[in-house]
């Protein structure tokens, strides 16, 4: 496979996240790699602007070969108002996408295929807002509050297996 | 993607259904026939100017049905080998044609699909091949949508019947000498929209057809170039810079090449007879260097400067019609992709053309990027993605193509 080829792929805010998310996954019972591959892809956008940009989205639900992306977002204390901003950003590519965020995350088939997934991290579950994007969870773990086995991890995991069906 | 093709997709369908179910059939005139080879028809009418927004495609080759939504002034196919680029481009030559049946001369003379019939002067086409599963009991349709009206503009219907069904029949000359497989003759009709359009003729049971029998058509098709992956003949090259020398569009042709050789002064085409006959590939055509005493022959200058003039030379020639480029990329160093494009863009822009290119170059996809960027708003690019198994291509509009070549996206 094409370096640049990646059938499961997670866009997150910060790199922090990129480290804290297969530590978590693999905790939970799901092997990262596989014959010497990531089994997710996750890619660092540098904070939501960058994955807000115009195009973004709709060009990697294009990319060849994929067949899941998920998004991860931080709430940033308000997490209605995230979901509202990526809906917007998103809208044109769906037939039809809910009002609210989905309290199991989202995960719909899009009109070319792929299965898409958004997860948007509540404050409560890892730190408060930082300014710097992904940084709550990785403090979380960082400072031994965050359990990966923890209860409150489990909504997110479960989203995470069912959209990579893992 | 938007809310909003899935409206046209009904249109389009319900307007084939009807060419499907109802396909019109009506005399046909013999007509003197002058055929030229590059598959370039005059247009005819003025109405069939807008672009198309959807092409859908059935029963043609691999495909079963396909589909190409949200078109835009120049795209670009991408996919794997085998997959259906070129095809497509055939699909959209095929329904440019109405009523010249030559053109499946040119489309079964590309990939080598005839044989010889008795005698070597008369090939026999292998129409089969362009049946899906190579079953002449299939049909083929092909509809074009214009973003205009979402009705079907136009549509090609390909299919064939037994002689023994109530044809009558043709004053049409034997087709094979000897008459051998008669009891398996059968009738290829080809009806374009225009019920005076409509083409039939004998073929045998095996799918073979007398390319003498085309040339006693000339029907109203419109403006299509069809450009091979190795470029235009040296004779294509010669007839057609022939009808532009000393004209305004003769400079546009120079101003291409000199993306690639700013020392071009000019250029000529040298008649036929006077060289050596080159069949494939550069000839027919010299430059004038600047500081150069002698003129220099196309072929000296490497293979991008054939692929140039091929392309200049179809864009003048396909004024309010359609460019079809197989491996536009051919030949071509990617440093000068991005000024290919523009150039492309912009005569396509000016002499109202519609393009469709197919290539495997990434280059050639962030080169056209480059030119998307110019002008995120306009949405007259897009790259269309035939993936196997898929009914439908993958599109990427001009925003979708900035933001893919931004992040190093695969799109092929």
């Amino acid at each position: 496979m094409p370096s640049n080829v990646h059938p499961r792929k997670l866009l997150v805010e910060g790199k922090t996240d990129k480290r804290v998310i297969p530590y978590l996954i693999e905790a939970n019972g799901v092997k990262w790699e596989r014959c010497g591959e990531h089994v997710v892809h996750i890619d660092p956008r540098g904070g939501f602007q960058e994955l807000a940009k115009p195009g973004v989205i709709a060009a990697e639900l294009r990319a060849t070969g994929l067949k899941a992306l998920g998004v991860v977002l931080d709430a940033n204390s308000n997490a209605p108002r995230r979901w509202k901003q990526i809906k917007t950003h998103i809208d044109g590519e769906f037939e039809r996408l809910p009002d609210q965020m989905p309290r199991a995350g989202l995960d719909v088939i899009h009109p070319q295929g792929p299965r898409f997934g958004v997860w948007i991290m509540p404050d409560h579950t890892w730190l408060a807002w930082q300014d710097e994007p992904g940084k709550q969870l990785h403090q979380a773990v960082e400072h031994g509050i965050f359990d990966p086995q923890s209860p409150r991890s489990r909504p997110f995991v479960k989203w995470f297996r069912r959209l990579f069906e893992l | 993607m938007t809310r909003g093709p899935s409206g046209l997709r009904v249109t389009c369908a319900s307007v084939i259904q009807r060419v499907v179910f109802g396909v019109p059939s009506g005399p046909y005139r013999k007509r003197e026939t002058k055929y030229d080879g590059v598959s370039r028809f005059e247009s005819e009418v003025a109405r069939r100017r807008s672009l198309y927004s959807s092409i859908e495609i059935h029963g043609y080759r691999r495909f079963e049905s396909f589909r190409l939504a949200g078109l835009g002034r120049v795209n670009l196919l991408v996919g794997t080998n085998n997959c259906g680029k070129t095809s497509i481009l055939e699909c959209i030559e095929l329904l440019r044609s109405a009523g010249r049946p030559l053109v499946l001369q040119s489309i079964l003379g590309r990939r080598g699909e005839w044989q010889d019939a008795n005698d070597s002067v008369r090939p026999a086409l292998d129409v089969k091949r362009l049946f899906a599963n190579h079953d002449l009991g299939g049909k083929i349709v092909v509809g074009g949508c214009s973003a205009e009206s979402l009705d079907v503009q136009d549509q090609v219907v390909m299919e064939v019947q037994e002689a023994a069904s109530s044809i009558e029949q043709e004053e049409l000359p034997g087709l094979f000498e000897d008459e051998s497989s008669l009891d398996e003759e059968l009738f290829l009709n080809v009806n374009w929209s225009n019920p005076a359009e409509a083409f039939r003729t004998r073929i045998t049971g095996d799918g073979l057809l007398d390319s003498r029998l085309l040339r006693t058509r000339n029907g109203h098709g419109q403006t299509v170039v069809f450009i091979r992956t190795p470029g235009m003949t040296s004779r294509d090259v010669v007839r057609l810079f022939g009808d532009i020398v000393l004209t305004e569009r003769e400079d546009h042709i120079t101003r291409a090449l000199r993306v690639l050789e700013p020392a071009i002064e000019r250029l000529a085409p040298v008649p036929y007879d006077r060289g050596p006959i080159v069949r494939e590939g550069p000839g027919g055509v010299f430059l004038r260097l600047k500081g150069v005493a002698d003129r220099i022959p196309i072929g000296s200058v490497g293979d991008g400067m054939w692929r140039m003039l091929g392309l200049a030379l179809g864009l003048a020639n396909a004024k309010d019609g359609i460019l079809l480029v197989d491996e536009i990329d051919t030949g071509l160093h990617y440093s000068v992709m991005e000024d290919m494009w523009r150039v492309v863009r912009e005569r396509a822009c000016a002499l109202s053309i519609q393009v469709f290119a197919t290539t495997h170059s990434r280059d050639c996809f962030e080169s056209l990027a480059a030119i998307a960027k110019s002008d995120v708003e306009s949405g007259d690019v897009t790259i269309q993605r035939v993936d196997a198994g898929r009914d439908d291509a993958v599109r990427f509009g001009n925003q979708e193509i900035v933001a893919a070549a931004d992040r190093s996206l695969e799109v092929r």
